[in-house]
C-alpha cells in the first residue's frame, strides 16, 4: 500500500491519510482481515503527527472499514463487506461507462461491444 | 494522564515577566513549545528542569512534585539543548565516564552505537564540538538512559538539514512507545512542528493557547485582499495585518468567520506556524 | 555523592596536577623558613579547592550538573567533603615531606613538628574553606573568580604572620583542653557552613 502525502494539497492530512487507505480496501488492494501499520508506525514513517493517523484511522473505524483491537492493532474489517462490494460494484460502472463512451467515439454497437466482452471472456476462461 | 503540569507559574525579572502560566504536556506525544526569542520559552523550560525557582506556582513532572523528588524525576528525563554546558577540558569519553554512573538505567551499548551513528569521536573534546555535534553528544546521552521524557530546549539551532530530518527518525523512533513524551521549544517552526502533536504558543510571558496542531492550523488563516475592505471593526478581528501599496495580508483566528465575513472578496490560505507566530507577535498592524 | 567526587577528578585532572606542581615548588622554596609546613599545607590545599571549585564555573557547568539525578544538596556536600579530604591530604602532604627532608639532611629543617603542626593548619584551612564556600555557591559565576583573587591576596598578606603566630602559642605551652575545644569548634563550623550553603545554593536561579 502507498500512501502520498502532498504539502501542496488543500485537503487536511488525515483526508489525504484516510482517502488513500480507503482507496487501498476499496480496490481489494487489502482484504479483510489484513494488518495496518500501527499508528505511531505511520505517523512514523509519514513524519506527521501521531494525532494526525490516529485521527484517520477513527474515521475509518466510523465507517467501518477497519477495526482497531485493543493491544493488536488495526485490521481491515470483514464487517463492511455489502458497503466494500457497493463501493467496488461503483467503481465498476464507472468503468464501465467509460468503456461505452470510448465505443462510442469508436461508432461500435451495442451488440458489438458485448460481443467482444464475451469474447475475452471465453479466452480469459480458457487460459 | 500529563507528562508535565505547570500551575499558574511566575517568575518577575527586570526585563520582563512570565507570568500566570498553566501547561499541560500530554503523555506520549510531541509537544512544540513555540514563539520569537526572549519571550520566555527557556525561563519556562528552565523553571520546569529546576533550574530556575519560580515566584510562585507548581511544577509536576512525571506525576511528582518538583523540587520535592527532583532526583527521581531526573532519573526518568533526557535533556538536549544547544548548550548543555559540559566539563569543556574532558575528552567525550570522559564526559560519559561522568554521566553514566548517575543513571540507573544506562544503556552503554545504545551509547556507543548512538556515537558511531552521529559520527562522534569519543576522544574529542567538548570544547572542539561544534554546537550541532554537542547537540548530538546530549542527545546521545539522552536516549541512552532510557528516558521517559525528553526535554529539548531549541534542539535544532545548530543543526544541518541533513542531521534534522535523521532527528524527526529518532524522536519518532522514541514515540513508538506510547508512554513516552516528548517537548521543544524553538523559535523555527519548520521541520520539528511536522511531527509534534501538540503546539503550545508562548508570547510575552504568556500562553497564548495549547492545542493540538491540526486544530491550530485548521482554525487559524492568512487573508489577503484589498486595503478598503479594512476599516477598524474588521482590524479588530485579524491578530495581525500587514499593508503594503498592494493589498493587505493579516492572520485571522476564526477562519469560518472571516469566510463569512469576507466571502469571496478575499483570498484565504492555510496559515502556517510561522505565520501565527510572526502576526502574533508583531500585533496590531505591520507595516512593511 | 560518590558520582559527584569522581566527576571532580575526572573534571579537573589537570588542575590536580598543577596542585602537585604548586605544592613542589612551595616546597622548594619555603623549606628552610621556619614556618614552611603550615604555609606550604595551606596554600596547597587552598589552590586545589579554589581551582575545584573554578572548575565547576569555568563553562556554567552548574547549569549541567543540575540536569543530573542529583539534588542540589548532593553537589554542595559532595565539594565540602572533597574540599575536607584536600585539605587533610595537603597537610599531611606537606608534613611527610618536611619530616623527611628532616630526617634524610639532618640539620636542615631547624625547627622540630608536634601534632599540633598537623592540626591548627587544618583548624584554619577550616575556617577558610567555611568562608569562602558560601560565597562561591551564592555569588554568581563572574563574582567567583573575584573571590578567588580576594582570598589569594589574604593569603600572602595573612599567611606569613598567622603561622609564625602558630609557633609562638606552641612554644609557649599547649594548653590542649583549649585546643581540642578549638579543633571541634572550627569542625561544627565548617558543617555549619555546609548547611548555609546548601540553603543558599537550593535557592539559586542558575
Amino acid at each position: 500500500m502507498n500512501i502520498i502525502i502532498s504539502n501542496a494539497s488543500s485537503d487536511p492530512i488525515y483526508t489525504q491519510i484516510m482517502n488513500q487507505i480507503r482507496q487501498s480496501i476499496l480496490s481489494g488492494e487489502l482484504q479483510a482481515g489484513d494488518s495496518l501499520p500501527s499508528i505511531r508506525q505511520l505517523a512514523k514513517d509519514l513524519q506527521v503527527s501521531v494525532i494526525t493517523t490516529k485521527r484517520a484511522y477513527e474515521e475509518l473505524e466510523k465507517e467501518q472499514l477497519i477495526d482497531s483491537v485493543v493491544g493488536k492493532g488495526c485490521f481491515v474489517s470483514g464487517a463492511n463487506k455489502d458497503f466494500i462490494r457497493e463501493q467496488r460494484m461503483k467503481r465498476l460502472e464507472e468503468k464501465l461507462l467509460e468503456v461505452i463512451q470510448d465505443s462510442k467515439e469508436l461508432s461500435m454497437s451495442q451488440q458489438d461491444v458485448i460481443e467482444h466482452l464475451t469474447i475475452l471472456f471465453e479466452e480469459d476462461q480458457t487460459s | 494522564m500529563n507528562a508535565i503540569e505547570l500551575r499558574n507559574l511566575t517568575k518577575t525579572y527586570p526585563q520582563f515577566t512570565v507570568n500566570n502560566v498553566s501547561l499541560d504536556v500530554k503523555r506520549g506525544y510531541i509537544t512544540g513549545l513555540i514563539g520569537p526569542n526572549g519571550v520566555g520559552k527557556s525561563t519556562l523550560i528552565k523553571m520546569i528542569l529546576g533550574m530556575v525557582r519560580p515566584d510562585s506556582g507548581s511544577v509536576k513532572i512525571l506525576g511528582c512534585d518538583m523540587p520535592k523528588h527532583e532526583v527521581d524525576i531526573k532519573q526518568r528525563i533526557g535533556i538536549v539543548s544547544d548548550d548543555c554546558f559540559y566539563y569543556e577540558d574532558v575528552s567525550i569519553r570522559d564526559m560519559k565516564r561522568i554521566i553514566a554512573p548517575f543513571y540507573k538505567k544506562w544503556n552503554e551499548q545504545k551509547f556507543n552505537s548512538y556515537l558511531e551513528q552521529f559520527e562522534l569521536s569519543p576522544k574529542k573534546k567538548i570544547g572542539q564540538l561544534s554546537k550541532g555535534m554537542k547537540i548530538k553528544f546530549a542527545l546521545a546521552v539522552a536516549l541512552s538512559h532510557e528516558a521517559e521524557l525528553l526535554i529539548m530546549d531549541e534542539p535544532t539551532s545548530g543543526l544541518d538539514p541533513v542531521f534534522r530530518r535523521e532527528l524527526l527518525d529518532l524522536l519518532a523512533d522514541m514515540m513508538q512507545d506510547e508512554q513516552n513524551t516528548i517537548i521543544f521549544s524553538t523559535h523555527i517552526t519548520t521541520d520539528l512542528d511536522r511531527i509534534a502533536d501538540y503546539i503550545s504558543f508562548v508570547n510575552r510571558g504568556q500562553l497564548v493557547f495549547s492545542e493540538p496542531k491540526d486544530e491550530v492550523l485548521d482554525r487559524y488563516a492568512i487573508v489577503k485582499g484589498d486595503r478598503q475592505l479594512l476599516d477598524s471593526d474588521i482590524r479588530k478581528k485579524f491578530a495581525g495585518v500587514r499593508e503594503t501599496a498592494f493589498g493587505f495580508e493579516g492572520l485571522v483566528e476564526d477562519r469560518q468567520e472571516a469566510e463569512r465575513l469576507f466571502g469571496n472578496l478575499a483570498v484565504f490560505e492555510k496559515a502556517s506556524l510561522e505565520d501565527i507566530i510572526y502576526y502574533n507577535a508583531k500585533g496590531g498592524r505591520v507595516h512593511a | 555523592m560518590l558520582n559527584l567526587l569522581r566527576k571532580d577528578l575526572i573534571a579537573a585532572k589537570i588542575s590536580l596536577v598543577m596542585s602537585v606542581g604548586i605544592f613542589a615548588v612551595f616546597c622548594i622554596f619555603f623549606m628552610k623558613k621556619e614556618m614552611s609546613m603550615h604555609l606550604v599545607g595551606i596554600i596547597t590545599a587552598f589552590a586545589t579547592i579554589s581551582s575545584l571549585t573554578l572548575n565547576d564555573t569555568k563553562n556554567h557547568n552548574h547549569q549541567f550538573l543540575v540536569t543530573l539525578p542529583v539534588s542540589r544538596k548532593h553537589i554542595v556536600q559532595a565539594k565540602y567533603v572533597l574540599s575536607l579530604i584536600c585539605i587533610i591530604i595537603a597537610v599531611l602532604a606537606s608534613y611527610g615531606v618536611h619530616s623527611l627532608v628532616k630526617i634524610a639532611v639532618p640539620g636542615y629543617i631547624p625547627v622540630g613538628y608536634t601534632i599540633i603542626d598537623i592540626l591548627v593548619p587544618i583548624a584554619i584551612m577550616l575556617v577558610l574553606t567555611s568562608i569562602y564556600l558560601p560565597f562561591f555557591y551564592s555569588l554568581s559565576e563572574k563574582g567567583a573568580p573575584v573571590l578567588n583573587v580576594i582570598f589569594l591576596f589574604l593569603f600572602l598578606i595573612m599567611g606569613d604572620p598567622v603561622a609564625r603566630l602558630i609557633h609562638m602559642a606552641s612554644l609557649n605551652g599547649i594548653n590542649y583542653p583549649l585546643l581540642y575545644g578549638a579543633l571541634l569548634s572550627t569542625v561544627l563550623l565548617y558543617v555549619a557552613s555546609c548547611y548555609l550553603t546548601v540553603y543558599l545554593f537550593t535557592k539559586k536561579d542558575l
